[in-house]
């Protein structure tokens, strides 16, 4: 008997609420709000001069250590036969990555 | 706006002041954040605005500090919580009245109040904590463990001041003749 008082209780209350629930016009309240909000300086350019003096840096060693020689040296001695494995590779590697990674997803779903 | 839509503008907002991203969330909320303000201050819409405002700018400023626990909505009536409860602490040291008080000196008679009075005069009846979660729960839709959330207290503390208030508004509204069938 006391749970139906509740429930009725209840029920009158979302419904009087309910009823007494109005959605407010923003009538220029956010664009007020936004005026009001202090002020930032970009802190963009601290990334990049990072950037800038680290591609710099970089490069000034990959120059005079001569790894980048050896880069190109290794690169035009690999063989065609394994850059064609490779490119056939890639697509069959990201269907099994992606195909494991559903089957987890479904797997974890059940519980 | 989706929750993980919530999250995205937060981490713009948070990791590059993106301001765009934080107008998104105040149209989103600002309804609901400002009618919460508008009933706990019995229909003073100016002071609503007000308050609305600095919930606002408090949140934007400390976006840093939202991680992500409880939803952003949850995490913004928290502030605007603290806001309101600010804001009748600073009234009562100024005027030494009590609550019940302040909110008759709220009550204004504009446009929004003429057509809430029946609202307005059944939250009277209520205790202030009452009054914010009965509000919370059924005006705009929290669970129990989100008021307990904003309301910074335990569980059944919430459930309490819901039950509590949910009782007296039920009598009340049953005296005054309130058909809901």
């Amino acid at each position: 008997m006391q749970d139906m008082n509740t429930n009725n209780e209840d029920e009158m209350l979302k419904k009087f609420f309910g009823e007494n629930k109005t959605e407010i016009a923003d009538n220029g309240f956010s664009r007020k709000v936004m005026q009001k909000i202090p002020h930032e300086q970009s802190k963009d350019w601290i990334v990049w001069v990072f950037a800038i003096i680290g591609m710099g840096l970089a490069s000034y060693f990959a120059i005079s250590t001569g790894l980048i020689n050896s880069l190109l040296m290794l690169f035009t001695g690999i063989s065609v036969y394994y850059l064609l494995i490779a490119v056939f590779c890639f697509p069959l590697v990201t269907f099994l990555v992606l195909f494991l990674q559903k089957n987890k997803y479904v797997g974890l779903g059940q519980f | 706006m989706r929750n993980t839509e919530d999250i995205r503008c937060v981490a713009q907002v948070a990791l590059f002041g993106d301001k765009s991203a934080f107008d998104k969330l105040t149209c989103k909320y600002q309804s609901s954040i400002r009618r919460f303000f508008m009933n706990l201050t019995m229909g003073d819409a100016p002071l609503s605005d007000d308050l609305a405002q600095e919930t606002f700018i408090k949140a934007y400023l400390n976006i840093r500090s939202f991680k992500g626990i409880s939803g952003f909505s949850t995490w913004l009536y928290r502030i605007a919580y603290n806001v309101y409860y600010d804001s009748v602490r600073a009234k009562k040291y100024y005027s030494d009245i009590d609550v019940a008080e302040i909110d008759k000196n709220f009550q204004t008679n504009n446009e929004f109040s003429s057509d809430k009075i029946d609202i307005f005069n059944a939250l009277k009846i209520l205790r202030k904590e009452e009054k914010t979660a009965v509000l919370l729960f059924y005006m705009e839709d929290k669970t129990h463990v989100e008021i307990a959330r904003i309301m910074n207290c335990p569980l059944g503390t919430a459930k309490t001041y819901i039950l509590k208030g949910k009782e007296k508004l039920g009598v009340y509204l049953k005296n005054a003749g309130y058909e809901y069938k």
